[in-house]
């Protein structure tokens, strides 16, 4: 899709569609960023139709809300935002098979996920900040970013190879065992 | 699963800033010390870079059948985001001047309906607050709106700790999303049986006075989400003024 709006930059963009949201403009917009959004939830999702459901939904918010866009970021983090927060969200919310990767947390994590309580969310994420606090000691640092990917973000071995620039996938592949075999060392002191 | 506390952590957009080398010497210093010990802010700046370059992972585009999926989303934006008409159909009017009054008679009706609703509620709290500058609003939900948000609305104030909508039927269980008007996620919660959800005291922390809110609820039929509200807005006023007049 090809317009003759390609050559403005991304918050020049924005300005026109805040103006008069015309088709051009969107059209452009949508050019730049519907691949990118796509993959990254494909990444999370590992599944085709699933992806493409979150894509559709993150689409919606950002049209919808182009004209909220505060110039406080590049466009591009304004999106990179809104496809995490939609896509963290969904995974949670939608308890994906891999999700039961999570389980490993449980141990550490007392109560688990209990759907029903509002505020289980809010302890989740003070724990994940208590598990961190205590991993650091024992994990590398890039042990423990392998660790919060793969257990608690649901990613894959390919995904998390390319965000940490690990050479290859044995790299990735090791650096989440051996988290692994450490977190297991720190739940057996509890 | 918003792992992030917003306290602790330096906002996204700062991060952005700081990994394009745009901070000056002193923030950057900041968040540099942060990065040291911080392996969520730092795992943050890694994902944003690799989304900036995903779209270029051509075994990602492969594995993720990105020729399939990329129709798919052509198709989905000209139907559902700008509505094109479809191509190779003659979209020229063709008047019946036998019954040319419907062509106006009809929209005449329909504007004149909503004067009379609009006159007699009044403006109601929409998706933003009328000072804010209002977004091209393209694209519906995917769903139908069969939910209408109750409270909060509008301005309040105080910490809303109880909300409550109202839907066409009864469903079995409904999800609840509160976030900023720069879209980030402040609160979430699903499996909600019944149409109000009381937030624990402990969550009255999550909401900043002066800040507007939008939040939403959808509705599910066992993992299928059958129906969903608009966005509502809430803004906590900073000053109590209920306590003002009861105190006058």
């Amino acid at each position: 899709m090809r317009t003759s709006l390609e050559h403005i930059s991304d918050e020049e963009l924005v300005k026109v569609i805040a103006r008069d949201s015309s088709d051009e403009a969107c059209t452009e917009l949508f050019g730049r960023y519907n691949k990118k959004i796509y993959m990254w939830c494909f990444s999370y999702t590992h599944d085709v139709d699933e992806a493409l459901d979150c894509a559709q939904e993150i689409l919606i918010r950002v049209f919808k809300n182009a004209g909220f866009f505060l110039f406080r970021s590049s466009l591009s983090t304004w999106i990179y935002k809104i496809t995490r927060n939609y896509c963290l969200g969904e995974a949670t919310s939608r308890k994906r098979q891999w999700y039961s990767r999570m389980l490993v947390l449980d141990e550490y994590f007392d109560a688990g996920m209990v759907e029903d309580d509002p505020g289980k969310k809010v302890e989740i994420s003070e724990d994940i900040e208590r598990f961190i606090e205590k991993a650091r000691d024992v994990m590398t640092d890039d042990e423990l970013e392998a660790f919060i990917l793969h257990y608690y973000e649901g990613m894959r071995v390919r995904e998390i190879t390319a965000i940490l620039s690990c050479d290859n996938l044995t790299g990735a592949r090791t650096l989440i065992q051996n988290a692994r075999r450490k977190f297991k060392r720190i739940v057996g002191e509890r | 699963m918003e792992n992030r506390n917003s306290d602790s952590h330096p906002d996204i957009e700062r991060l952005a800033e700081y990994g394009a080398g745009h901070l000056d010497t002193v923030e950057a210093g900041e968040i540099k010390q942060h990065l040291e010990v911080c392996p969520l802010c730092r795992l943050e700046i890694k994902k944003m870079d690799r989304f900036s370059k995903i779209d270029t992972d051509i075994q990602l585009e492969e594995s993720s059948d990105w020729s399939r999926a990329g129709a798919e989303m052509e198709r989905f934006f000209s139907e559902r985001i700008i509505k094109r008409p479809e191509a190779g159909k003659d979209n020229k009017t063709r008047i019946n001047w036998k019954r040319w009054h419907l062509y106006w008679l009809m929209p005449a009706a329909v504007a004149a309906t909503l004067v009379v609703i609009f006159a007699i509620k009044g403006p109601a709290p929409g998706r933003m607050e009328s000072d804010h500058s209002y977004g091209p609003l393209r694209g519906d939900t995917v769903e139908k709106v069969n939910i209408e948000l109750l409270v909060p609305a509008g301005r309040i104030n105080r910490v809303p700790l109880v909300f409550n909508w109202k839907s066409d039927q009864e469903y079995e269980f409904y999800s609840l999303e509160i976030f900023k008007a720069d879209l980030t996620e402040v609160y979430s919660c699903d499996s909600i049986k019944g149409t109000t959800l009381i937030l624990p005291d402990s969550s009255a922390s999550i909401f900043k006075k002066g800040e507007t809110y939008l939040w939403n609820v959808k509705a599910y039929k066992s993992v299928e989400r059958v129906s969903s509200s608009n966005d509502s807005w809430f803004k906590i006023l900073e000053k109590d003024n209920s306590k003002d007049q009861s105190d006058q």
